[in-house]
């Protein structure tokens, strides 16, 4: 678990960062403490470490539901876990713990893409 | 084993704490909280199931509205198959004011999962019921729809998730005390909306079942109560209609309820059809005029109606099939105006068209019309448009469209056609017949090449009237009712009816005459019998005249008579004495005694 990984934020502040990085910005939502949440920051934890140990290509933030709850909503977060990749004007969804590792690297990798801005 | 009564425990003497019976809460939705015994159930999981525009949706916003509107409750409506900007456009449509509705109140929660989202495992609603926590601390909300959940749950591809999902979903409804209605599209879509359905009806409180009937022509909307926890409730399907007001449940009433009565009677325009019910139609009743078609039925509700505007009574005629401007010509060619009653506003003539609408629809239709002009007196012209064999409520509906009249105190007069299968018996309006209390039939008689109109009251409830026949007469004066002859058991009408009173008038002026010429006779009979007897009498006297002068002279010749004999006797008598002077008188003594 080396990959750094940022604090929740005020929404309006992360949208505007979204849009000036050139950093590709991940939002793992999650119900902290819950199965699938907790399976889900394992998982996106492993393959970051492995695709990005420094953490220079990807920024991960975890955001728990409970806590920021509002957040969620506007950011259009139906179901924990749901994680948000966004790089430039690129944008990509993926509901579910994120069992599947090979599935789950290729789109990280797929969102690094320039075709992704 | 049993328990002991004077258990050492004290259990006994514990106080069982009060349990809270379930508490409804009215959804403000025509019919539904009727057939409920006061809505849906407060704090609770309320499922609502049925196929695509069944009006699950509709259902579910409408009584969100009317909770903020009429309660001031503020609440969530959270969708999952529909965008926002499109719910609020829907909502918009009914005349529900949705526009003035603060936004801050009824919020609007899109939870539609996004068409490039993908699914790269098992993922829960937490996220969803957590973000509505705060919503509803913020808000203060106490009501909540979940649109369109299956389309969320299907996407978890797991039986077994969904079951959990469902369930995290009701759990979080108790703990946050919300009256949650849950819609969900109905069976038949494959086995896992079954499974999915049977396990929402496990789960919910109470359920409701939008489905219907189709078909080949004609479709009709149902709502049926599947279950309802901690209450009682009507399990039949009842129809619904989906207007511009709305969900609206036409409800059937258990029981007939005190209906206003009245005393006085009404005209129903025609002098003489009055006078055979005992001074016209009894106000706040209902009358079914039956018939086959031109029998004059429209003709009779229209000089009910013009009666009525001419009383300064407000009146409604509703009309299928017919326009109004075309009514109100018709009616001018048989003497009745109602073009005055129009332009000064106490005649409201609607027209609608029979085939266009279930029969649902034309009775949620005609109550907002009763309920806008509140009528004194209603026409439906006819009520068989109604009464239709492919839908399964119109028996039904019709009988409830009179109940409301009747409630309202409307004095009703629906025409029914007969039908074409029903081989011209008086069977096919039966199902209204039973609720009318007063029905009148127009039958045709043919006869000798023509048609004419028989006019006939098969009941009128508390009514003394007529048992008679009458021939039913348009002419450019309105309508008339004239006496039939029966003449050996068949009854006479038209040109038959006019034959014969011509004929009666000429035998009665031939009777006449012979009457006078026979009284005649007899006079002159008289006369002469008089006379008759006056010569008679005339003679008689003659004759006792006669017969006295003869007694007269009879008796003087017999006295003239007697005198000349005792002369002549004396004369013989003194020869006698000069003879024989010595002989005893004897003889003379003897004559003398």
């Amino acid at each position: 678990m080396s990959h750094p990984v940022s604090s929740s934020a005020d929404v309006a502040a992360v949208i505007v960062a979204d849009r000036g990085s050139h950093v590709t910005r991940l939002r793992l939502y999650v119900a902290r403490w819950t199965p699938n949440s907790t399976r889900a920051e394992l998982n996106i934890l492993a393959v970051l470490k492995e695709l990005d140990g420094d953490g220079s290509i990807f920024n991960l933030e975890i955001v728990d539901v409970f806590t920021h709850s509002k957040r969620a909503i506007i950011d259009g977060v139906i179901v924990t876990p749901t994680l948000i990749g966004v790089r430039g004007q690129g944008r990509m969804t993926m509901m579910g713990d994120l069992t599947d590792a090979i599935k789950l690297k290729f789109l990280l990798e797929s969102l690094r893409e320039p075709s992704a801005e | 084993m049993p328990r002991r009564r004077d258990s050492p425990s004290g259990s006994t003497g514990s106080v069982a704490s009060p349990v809270e019976p379930i508490q409804k809460k009215a959804t403000g939705i025509r019919g539904f909280d009727e057939i409920t015994a006061g809505g849906f159930p407060a704090g609770r999981l309320t499922a609502i199931i049925g196929s695509a525009g069944a009006g699950k949706t509709v259902f579910a916003m409408q009584t969100l509205v009317n909770r903020l509107k009429q309660h001031d409750e503020a609440c969530i409506f959270v969708t999952f198959e529909e965008p926002v900007d499109r719910m609020r456009s829907n909502a918009a449509s009914f005349d529900w004011d949705f526009g003035a509705i603060s936004e801050a109140k009824f919020r609007f929660v899109d939870a539609r999962i996004s068409d490039d989202a993908i699914v790269t495992g098992a993922f829960d609603l937490a996220g969803l019921l957590a973000g509505l926590s705060a919503l509803q601390a913020e808000t203060g909300a106490c009501n909540i729809v979940f649109d369109g959940l299956d389309m969320l749950l299907s996407s978890l591809h797991d039986e077994r998730l969904e079951r959990q999902e469902l369930m995290r979903v009701d759990a979080w409804i108790r703990e946050s005390n919300m009256s949650a209605l849950v819609t969900v599209k109905s069976f038949g879509m494959g086995d896992r909306d079954q499974i999915r359905a049977d396990f929402l009806q496990y789960l919910a409180d109470c359920l409701l079942i939008l489905g219907g009937t189709i078909t080949e022509t004609a479709s009709s909307r149902t709502l049926r109560i599947a279950k309802y926890r901690g209450s009682g409730f009507a399990a039949n399907p009842v129809p619904i209609v989906i207007s511009r007001s709305g969900f609206d449940v036409v409800m059937f009433k258990g029981a007939r309820l005190d209906y206003p009565t009245f005393t006085d009677r009404i005209s129903s325009g025609v002098t003489r059809l009055d006078a055979l019910l005992n001074g016209g139609y009894l106000r706040g009743s209902s009358t079914l005029i039956s018939g086959s078609p031109g029998t004059s039925k429209t003709s009779l509700g229209a000089s009910f109606i013009a009666a009525a505007c001419r009383r300064g009574e407000r009146a409604l005629f509703v009309s299928f099939d017919e326009s109004g401007a075309q009514i109100v010509a018709n009616m001018k060619s048989i003497g009745i105006d109602l073009k005055p009653c129009v332009e000064s506003g106490h005649l409201t003539l609607e027209s609608l068209l029979s085939s266009g609408r279930s029969p649902e629809e034309h009775f949620v239709g005609i109550r907002g019309l009763l309920e806008l002009h509140k009528p004194h007196c209603l026409v439906i012209d006819p009520i068989s448009s109604l009464l239709k064999a492919d839908y399964p409520f119109s028996g039904m509906i019709c009988e409830n469209l009179l109940d409301q009249a009747k409630s309202l105190g409307i004095t009703v007069l629906c025409t029914s056609l007969l039908d074409g299968g029903t081989g011209g018996t008086e069977l096919s309006a039966s199902q209204v017949s039973t609720i009318a209390d007063t029905w009148i039939h127009v039958s045709y008689i043919a006869r000798d090449g023509e048609r004419n109109r028989a006019l006939t009251i098969i009941k009128s409830r508390g009514t003394d009237h007529s048992n008679q026949v009458r021939e039913l007469v348009l002419s450019g004066a309105g309508i008339d009712l004239v006496d039939v002859y029966v003449v050996e058991g068949e009854v006479l009408m038209g040109s038959a009816r006019a034959q014969k009173e011509a004929e009666a008038s000429r035998i009665q002026v031939l009777e006449e005459i012979e009457g006078r010429r026979w009284s005649l006779r007899l006079e002159r009979e008289l006369s002469e019998l008089e006379a008759r007897l006056q010569a008679a009498t005339l003679e008689l006297g003659w004759k006792r005249q006669e017969v006295e002068l003869l007694s007269i002279s009879e008796k003087e010749r017999l006295e003239v008579g007697k005198a000349a004999a005792i002369q002549r006797l004396d004369l013989r008598r003194s020869s006698d004495d000069a003879i024989v002077t010595l002989k005893p008188r004897v003889g003379r003594k003897k004559r003398a005694t």
